[in-house]
């Protein structure tokens, strides 16, 4: 009966043929999404596949203004990651560029990045559009969900649990160093372990909490459900009214959170918050300058747990047209002087964010995702099919912005696979450009000349 | 085109030329003189109807406009007072003249006489008409008369100031010269001031607009202003006093006898849709690669010119006796020109946008600058186009559109003219290459 019926039948697993294989590549190894979408279980929107060598001097400037080490001034409580290229459309590359380094630091909570000095964790914050973030106070519930969906707040439950004395030496000596979420996140492990979570291990975090000046309410959540993010989200997070978020929020991630993190021995955390222009670009006038009142009363001299401590770090990407509307606000405020936005001394709290050089850039890029899709090692380092040509033309035609590229070569392979091209030639390329336009409708002005005039009315016989 | 020896451009008997460039108000105010017998200013105004004007309804005339209309009407002989009544303009009853029984005749039957009527007489009243046309080309006489008027970017989006804060910042500065580069970029010859006058008569005019006073009455701190449009304006009036004054710019001997300028930016804003209307020359605010005013002539002084591409007004010459021509081209001249420039018009701009339905203003602006035609004969030309294509030498399918792109729903777009395809405003075309059967065809 069931067999018959095609509305419960159940899908096939055919096997499939990889029509990419020709080239030696498992799939098309270009994303077919424009954006970095850091959960996603695809490596090719989620920011694993990352080119590092292209953004040496971003990095090394991030590391400059944001990561402390022994011996140099003390970081930025404020910078700024400018995208000098939102005008010809997204994918430039900053938000893989920050998802990088919060992985990087999260991965050793920044063992190699202070040499063992500091314990830092990071968060990757991305407003939402709408205008959902427009107040102070949505932007601060927008911070502790990524403090607890960055697993931050997790990694501290986590340290806590450790120090705590209820888990035994020879246990600790079990836990995997590259993942603490399976082992010290794992309540079913730990009682594997015949470790005692409820009357011995939540209740000696708690204490901790509490020792530390966290509210009594928010230790007891931490202790009982902050190991897990996705338990903490729904016991307590979902759970707040905006009425409370309007009063409590900002405690909670100013004051609660920060004892939390200093109980943990973290030393700093780095809010790394994404596309501001949409918090910025819905507000009025009066919004804009209560908002930058209000970063800097939190982050700069207001009566917090955060600002006594320097604890956290704000990273905002910005474009110049949120410049032009933020300046007068953020001067306004006072923030000039603790981050300026323009100006000389803009550079010395600035991350720039160029387009890519073609000639240096479109080789490294193209192959580290060739590479991650070969199906045999012995062909990493290749570019087949493509000819070194090509992927210079294609940065070149994306205008230096790379995600414009890979979404131009995957509709290249795409087609090289139909038409069974052996080689891929940069004149391939530019024809499929000009046929497919992959880009962003572009508003800025053609600074070319205008065609010529066909006839003459002066002399026209 | 005109010499230093030049003779002078006869002195206008009126400089008080009506601003409204709705040219059927013309005919319409006639009509109401038919039927009503008389008509003064209060019955005109209740009679004329409401009516399209670009893209924005308008439901009734200022009293201003129709005080203007009637002495225009009276200045062209086309009414006159009722013998016996009193004559000012307000109080009069006005009557039809026989003069005016003819031009009525024609806008019904004949208007493309009508309007070529109203160049002469716009020219015996006012002289403008033919002075404008050979102040373009004598501007830019390798660029057949093309001129720039730039304005600034539509990226530049500086916040609101405070009224008292009328400082000349390096931003002012850096924008003013910056849309001077972009006008000579797109167009060598289309924006000759040097850069030194056009920088210190900007921020002169800006300077001047800061001393007027607001609308609203002045509480310290609480009034401001937008920038972008303070230094637009100061743009058009440095453009327009620099080009279009009483000498022109770079020469020393004038057009006109006495001091008196012959055009100021209120007219000049008021005379550019007239002459459009009556093809004179064409402009555009929104050309999708200029920032500013495009305007360019599609008229010439010559002595003579091959009648199956121009018109001639005979009544209308310049000082040195060459005669106006009208480029109105027979469709037969002009079709295959006309399918391959829109073609190629709209694959640039497809591909600057990335869709295949763009905007059709944008599409005309630009043809209408590369054949030096007016809106009026793109018009015809794109509704012949319609009826014709797909052609064998020309396989594309064509669609026009009167949806509304949403960046030209609202402000300054709704004052776009638009184009007119029988009779309807449209404003989309898309344009796409069929599959070549016809060559298959042949080849088989």
């Amino acid at each position: 009966m069931t067999i018959n019926n095609p509305l419960l039948r159940r899908s096939q697993s055919a096997p499939i043929e990889n029509p990419y294989e020709r080239y030696g590549l498992r799939e098309n190894p270009f994303p077919d999404s424009p954006t970095v979408t850091p959960d996603s279980s695809d490596p090719r929107v989620n920011g694993a596949i990352y080119c590092r060598e292209l953004r040496v001097k971003e990095e090394a400037q991030f590391e400059r203004l944001l990561i402390p080490k022994p011996g140099q001034p003390e970081p930025r409580r404020i910078g700024l990651l400018m995208d000098y290229a939102t005008r010809r459309g997204r994918g430039i590359g900053k938000t893989a560029f920050l998802n990088e380094q919060r992985r990087r630091i999260m991965e050793d909570l920044g063992d190699q990045l202070t040499s063992g000095f500091y314990v830092l964790l990071a968060a990757h914050v991305t407003p939402e559009g709408g205008g959902r973030t427009r107040k102070f106070w949505q932007f601060v519930r927008l911070l502790a969900r990524s403090l607890n969906s960055n697993r931050c707040i997790a990694a501290a439950i986590w340290r806590l649990r450790a120090f705590s004395g209820e888990i035994t030496d020879e246990v600790l000596a079990k836990v995997d160093p590259s993942d603490l979420g399976s082992t010290l996140g794992n309540d079913e492990w730990l009682q594997s372990q015949h470790v005692n979570i409820l009357f011995g291990l939540n209740p000696a975090v708690k204490r901790a909490l509490l020792r530390s000046g966290v509210r009594e309410q928010v230790a007891e959540s931490l202790a009982q459900d902050g190991h897990s993010p996705e338990a903490w989200e729904r016991h307590f997070l979902l759970r707040q009214s905006d009425h409370w978020w309007r009063n409590d929020g900002n405690i909670l991630v100013f004051d609660d959170l920060v004892r939390l993190f200093h109980a943990a021995e973290v030393n700093r955390l780095l809010l790394l918050v994404d596309e501001i222009e949409k918090i910025v670009v819905p507000q009025n006038s009066q919004e804009r300058r209560t908002f930058t009142d209000d970063l800097r009363r939190y982050f700069v001299d207001g009566p917090y747990q955060s600002v006594y401590t320097h604890f956290y770090s704000l990273l905002l990407t910005i474009h110049p047209y949120i410049q032009e509307l933020l300046t007068p606000h953020w001067q306004a405020a006072g923030l000039d002087r603790v981050c300026a936005m323009s100006g000389p001394t803009a550079k010395e709290y600035t991350v720039y964010f160029y387009p890519l050089d073609a000639e240096d850039a479109a080789v490294p890029l193209v192959l580290t995702y060739l590479d991650y899709f070969r199906i045999s090692s012995h062909q990493k380092g290749v570019l087949n099919p493509f000819d070194a040509d090509s992927v210079v033309e294609a940065l070149r035609l994306a205008g230096g912005i790379p995600g414009h590229m890979l979404t131009l070569l995957r509709l290249v392979l795409e087609r090289a696979v139909q038409e069974q091209w052996e080689v891929i030639t940069s004149n391939q390329v530019r024809a499929i450009y000009e046929s497919e336009v992959p880009s962003e409708p572009s508003n800025e002005i053609d600074l070319g000349q205008l065609p010529p005039v066909q006839i003459d009315l002066m002399n026209e016989e | 085109m005109l010499s230093k020896e030049n003779r002078l451009w006869p002195t206008p008997r009126s400089h008080e030329v009506a601003l409204f460039t709705d040219l059927t108000l013309y005919a319409e105010a006639l009509e109401l003189a038919v039927t009503q017998g008389t008509i003064t200013v209060s019955s005109l105004q209740r009679g004329l109807g409401q009516r399209l004007q670009k893209m924005r309804l308008v439901l009734r005339q200022s009293p201003r406009t129709v005080e203007r209309l009637m002495r225009e009407l009276r200045a062209f002989g086309w009414i006159e007072p009722q013998s016996g009544t009193k004559t000012g303009i307000t109080s009069a009853l006005h009557v039809i003249t026989l003069e005016g029984h003819d031009i009525l005749n024609l806008a019904r039957n004949q208007p493309r006489i009508f309007h070529r009527r109203l160049i002469i007489k716009m020219q015996e009243i006012y002289v403008i008409p033919g002075w404008f046309i050979a102040r373009l080309w004598q501007i830019n006489p390798k660029g057949q008369g093309e001129v720039i008027l730039p304005a600034p970017t539509a990226e530049w989006k500086p916040t609101p100031r405070s009224w008292d804060d009328h400082s000349w910042d390096t931003t002012l500065q850096a924008q003013t010269m910056h849309v001077a580069k972009m006008a000579r970029e797109v167009s060598v010859n289309a924006f000759p001031i040097r850069d030194q006058d056009w920088l210190t008569t900007v921020q002169a005019s800006w300077y001047r607009l800061s001393t007027l006073k607001p609308r609203q009455p002045i509480e310290k701190g609480a009034i401001s202003y937008s920038p972008r449009e303070r230094l637009a304006l100061a743009m058009r009036e440095a453009s327009v006093g620099l080009l279009f004054n009483k000498v022109p710019y770079g020469v020393d001997v004038p057009d006109f006898s006495g001091n008196r300028p012959p055009i100021y930016l209120r007219t000049f804003m008021g005379w550019c849709p007239r002459l459009e209307s009556l093809e004179l020359i064409f402009y555009s605010d929104w050309h999708p690669w200029i920032s500013g005013r495009l305007l360019f002539p599609v008229s010439v002084f010559r002595l003579s010119a091959p009648e199956s591409r121009f018109e001639m007004v005979q009544e209308v010459h310049d000082p040195n006796g060459n005669l106006l021509w009208l480029h109105q081209p027979q469709w037969e001249t002009v079709r295959t020109s006309f399918f391959r420039t829109l073609i190629q018009v709209h694959q640039r701009i497809a591909t600057k946008t990335g869709t295949i339905y763009i905007s059709l203003l944008d599409v005309r602006d630009e043809i209408c600058r590369q054949l030096r035609i007016s809106s009026f004969c793109f018009d015809r030309f794109l509704e012949l186009t319609l009826a014709e294509l797909p052609t064998e030498d020309f396989p594309w399918s064509i669609a026009v559109e009167t949806d509304t792109l949403e960046e030209h729903r609202g402000g300054s777009s709704q004052l776009r003219h638009p184009a007119y395809l029988n009779r309807v405003p449209h404003t989309l075309i898309g344009l796409a290459r069929l599959p070549q059967k016809s060559q298959e065809r042949k080849t088989i």
